[in-house]
């Protein structure tokens, strides 16, 4: 998560508010990667996702006056994009459908590198599975799946993006992670070994 | 210990955040209890294969021209607004006119009453529309 110099943040966050254009194209520089991977995380399609980041953008700028400088910029703007893309998913009533895989620039990529053509075929295959589980998991489990997993965040991080305490973030992963082994094991129940043998092959 | 927050502690472990006291506790909850040993190792499976994945990275020329639409978008949002602020007061303002001014035909007065009626209705249907929807609305409980 981009937290790194915070002095620079600030500098350029008290600048952005009061009105400069340059500071604030430079925060958006230094955020955008992250802000588009947290957007694709949640609505799949990264035409959609652009959109929703913009618009997180935007709106971070004309709510700047309300934002304090001295506190970390990204988990304001976070809670900006995610409450857009709540939005975004809840009109679209498409909820469960997750074409993010069918996208060259989204879904989930195999970490390692260094395989045969088999197994990364395999590995694409587990890990479209893995991300069609995700889709069927309720918005609150897949954002915290998605934030402890994929973004690597803290509890205490997690907790300060969302508002929660500690706890809360536990038992949240502990059913959000429930949720993904039901939901990915009935999917390897139907095609193959289970989640352990297939873990275990690998 | 109950068993939620047995659950608390084997997520801090599998993910490295169990503190000193919490060690010892979970480690006794363990002890005793088959089926959270059980679960532990479940979770650890789902964890391992998560672990072998990562969210794929936008590549360069998408966050080129993300940062651009926005950084080119800056000067236009303040347009938008004080555009369709200064049409939507205008618009009252004209029809509150034709609608008090007695010299004008009943016919002009007449339309534009219809008129702020037609879009009153239309605004209670969309807001309706919006209200039917949130039923069924799979994210009506997130937090915003």
């Amino acid at each position: 998560m981009p937290s790194r110099e915070p002095e620079l943040e600030s500098s350029l966050l008290r600048r952005a508010r009061d009105g400069d254009r340059e500071a604030f194209a430079a925060l958006v520089l230094r955020h955008r990667r992250e802000a588009l991977q947290v957007a694709l995380g949640f609505v799949g399609d990264l035409e959609d996702a652009r959109d929703l980041t913009q618009e997180a953008f935007l709106r971070a700028l004309s709510h700047m006056h309300r934002f304090d400088v001295e506190r970390p910029f990204f988990p304001w703007f976070y809670r900006i994009l995610r409450n857009l893309c709540f939005n975004f998913l809840a009109k679209r009533g498409r909820h469960g459908e997750c074409p993010l895989v069918l996208e060259r620039d989204g879904g989930i990529d195999p970490a390692g590198a260094g395989v045969s053509p088999l197994q990364s075929l395999e590995a694409s295959e587990r890990g479209e599975r893995i991300w069609q589980a995700l889709c069927t998991l309720s918005p609150e489990h897949r954002e915290i799946i998605l934030l402890r997993h994929f973004r690597d965040l803290s509890y205490q991080e997690i907790a300060g993006f969302l508002h929660i305490p500690r706890g809360t973030v536990m038992s949240r992963l502990f059913y959000a992670r429930a949720a993904l082994r039901e939901a990915l094991e009935s999917r390897l129940g139907k095609e193959g070994p289970t989640l352990a043998e297939a873990t275990e092959a690998s | 210990m109950n068993l939620d927050r047995a659950r608390q502690l084997l997520m801090a472990k599998l993910d490295g955040e169990l503190e000193a006291s919490e060690a010892a506790e979970l480690e006794a909850a363990l002890a005793s209890d088959p089926s959270l040993r059980r679960e532990l190792l479940r979770l650890e499976a789902l964890g391992h294969e998560l672990d072998r994945y990562r969210l794929k990275d936008p590549a360069d020329e998408v966050l080129e021209a993300l940062a651009r639409s926005v950084i080119a978008r800056t000067g236009l949002h303040l347009g938008w607004f004080l555009a369709g602020g200064g049409a939507l007061l205008l618009f009252a303002a004209a029809v509150v006119a034709v609608l008090r001014d007695p010299a004008l035909p009943l016919v002009f007065r007449g339309s534009a009453g219809g008129l702020l009626l037609g879009l009153s209705l239309l605004f209670a249907v969309k807001v309706r529309e919006r209200w039917l929807e949130r039923q069924h609305d799979p994210y009506r409980y997130v937090t915003r």
